[in-house]
């Protein structure tokens, strides 16, 4: 194992995720070199969610990855990357170790409620609390923030940092905090690869709950595909601008993490040289580019410029995502590890 | 996707350029800078929308004495009832009764201080808001 050590100045990354943007970026602060895609392939993030029964602004939830934190964790299991990672019950507490761990100069990733960061979308102040960014250092009562889905440095206020830190409701952060303490001296990069894929296999195949998986999918296509008999032409939009939100917007890199994982597959391709990823790699950009297609299927009907929306062709879209997806999931089961 | 496919629409919600994994010729990846994509900005947009009109009837109510004060700005905060009691840790029976007129009135500063805290107002912003309609 040999130490992290904080390089300077912060080289500034910008990725497509929160979350694995910024992990690898400290990592790679830090003197160990980890891509966005490797990050989030490594620690088998890639999902499907679609719980009805929990609603989001009156609405279901629905995830296209795991929970937030997963992706800290799974790199610090699968690459044995030691973190230090905390969380705390007093703000005060926390805020002076971030301070301490500042003006040491080393850079902390923190999990922040969007709410409270002026920056983010300024007075659309949506509470959300599964934002994860770095904080690089502070200058007096302003705190720096290098965000990896900004192209540049931002600035936020002590008290809103605070805030944001310690904001209550689901997936509450309790002041999480993170960063690397030691690296290994070799990565057995085969072994991970192949745990991070078996454990996808396993989570996307399973037969038997129907709101996760590619069975999760199923039961979503069915439900758009129920909405055709909705009379409410509201609700309906609601739902849908709902959706792509979730799928397209929030920091997902494109269809849903489908390009991500992707170019996860390719990068480990180049590492061991095994045909299937190739193979699987380009399956899962026709996949993304489906995704995508279904989501803008009904583009006009979510600017409201008409009214009539063919929403039994997005529900076959959505159902040939998943047969797809399956497809793809069973050519990744046949690789043949040694 | 290609790289020549990566949305660049112009418009965006966020205040930055995206980055989209995109497939060069030779089969590798890259980062492209999304200029924003049309959906997905208009979704963010309706939603935005959606919550700004409620808050506008909200405040009707409000004025008509059939609401109370926390519905608007619980809307302005883009929260619903549930999403209330989630974020300020309130019991739902309780956070029901704060959002009719009867229950609002009967509010204490320390509890108002609470909801203040999750809405980005201050006690007294909220106190004043009927008496400026």
């Amino acid at each position: 194992m040999k130490k992290a050590i904080a390089q300077k100045p912060y080289k500034h990354y910008q990725g497509g995720h929160c979350e694995s943007g910024s992990v690898s970026s400290i990592v790679t602060n830090y003197g160990f070199n980890l891509s966005e895609p490797m990050a989030f392939g490594i620690s088998s993030n890639i999902g499907f969610v679609y719980l009805p029964f929990v609603k989001i602004w009156g609405r279901p939830l629905l995830a296209w990855r795991m929970l937030p934190q997963s992706i800290v964790r799974g790199v610090q299991k699968r690459l044995g990357i030691k973190f230090c990672i905390k969380t705390y019950n007093n703000e005060q507490e926390a805020m002076d170790e971030l301070d301490r761990l500042l003006d040491e100069g080393k850079p902390v990733g923190i999990q922040a409620s969007v709410a409270y960061l002026r920056y983010f979308l300024g007075d659309f102040r949506i509470p959300n609390n599964s934002h994860m960014t770095i904080v690089t250092g502070r200058e007096g009562d302003e705190y720096l923030i290098n965000d990896p889905l900004w192209d540049h440095q931002t600035r936020v206020h002590r008290e809103d940092l605070q805030n944001a830190r310690f904001s209550k409701g689901p997936t509450a952060p309790k002041g999480f905090m993170f960063y690397p303490l030691e690296f290994p001296e070799t990565v057995d990069y085969k072994k991970a690869v192949k745990k991070s894929i078996k454990r996808v296999l396993f989570m996307m195949l399973q037969p038997m709950f129907p709101y996760y998986g590619v069975l999760g999918m199923k039961t979503f296509a069915r439900m758009v595909k129920r909405l055709r008999k909705n009379p409410d032409i509201k609700a309906v939009r609601g739902l849908f601008y709902h959706i792509v939100l979730f799928q397209e917007e929030v920091g997902t890199g494109g269809g849903g993490f489908r390009y991500m994982y992707a170019a996860f597959l390719r990068e480990a391709y180049d590492l061991l040289k095994i045909p299937e990823l190739l193979e699987a790699s380009k399956k899962f950009v026709a996949i993304g580019d489906k995704w995508r297609l279904a989501a803008s299927s009904c583009g006009k009907f979510i600017q409201g410029k008409t009214d009539d929306v063919d929403l039994e062709k997005t529900a076959q879209l959505y159902r040939e995502c998943a047969m797809e997806e399956k497809e793809a999931y069973l050519l990744l089961k046949k690789i043949k590890w040694k | 996707m290609k790289l020549k496919e990566v949305p660049q629409d112009g418009k965006r919600m966020l205040k930055t350029t995206l980055v989209h994994y995109a497939e060069n010729d030779e089969g590798k990846f890259e980062k492209v800078q999304s200029d924003g994509w049309d959906p997905g900005y208009y979704a963010g947009l309706n939603l935005q929308k959606e919550f700004t009109e409620l808050a506008e009837e909200a405040k009707i109510k409000v004025k008509n004495g059939q609401s109370s004060t926390l519905e608007y700005f619980m809307y302005k905060a883009f929260l619903d009832p549930i999403g209330l009691a989630q974020f300020t840790g309130m019991p739902w029976r309780k956070v029901k009764k704060h959002l009719t007129p009867r229950g609002f009135e009967k509010l204490d500063d320390k509890t108002l201080a609470r909801y203040a805290h999750v809405l980005h107002t201050d006690v007294e912003t909220i106190k004043k808001f009927k008496s400026t309609l």
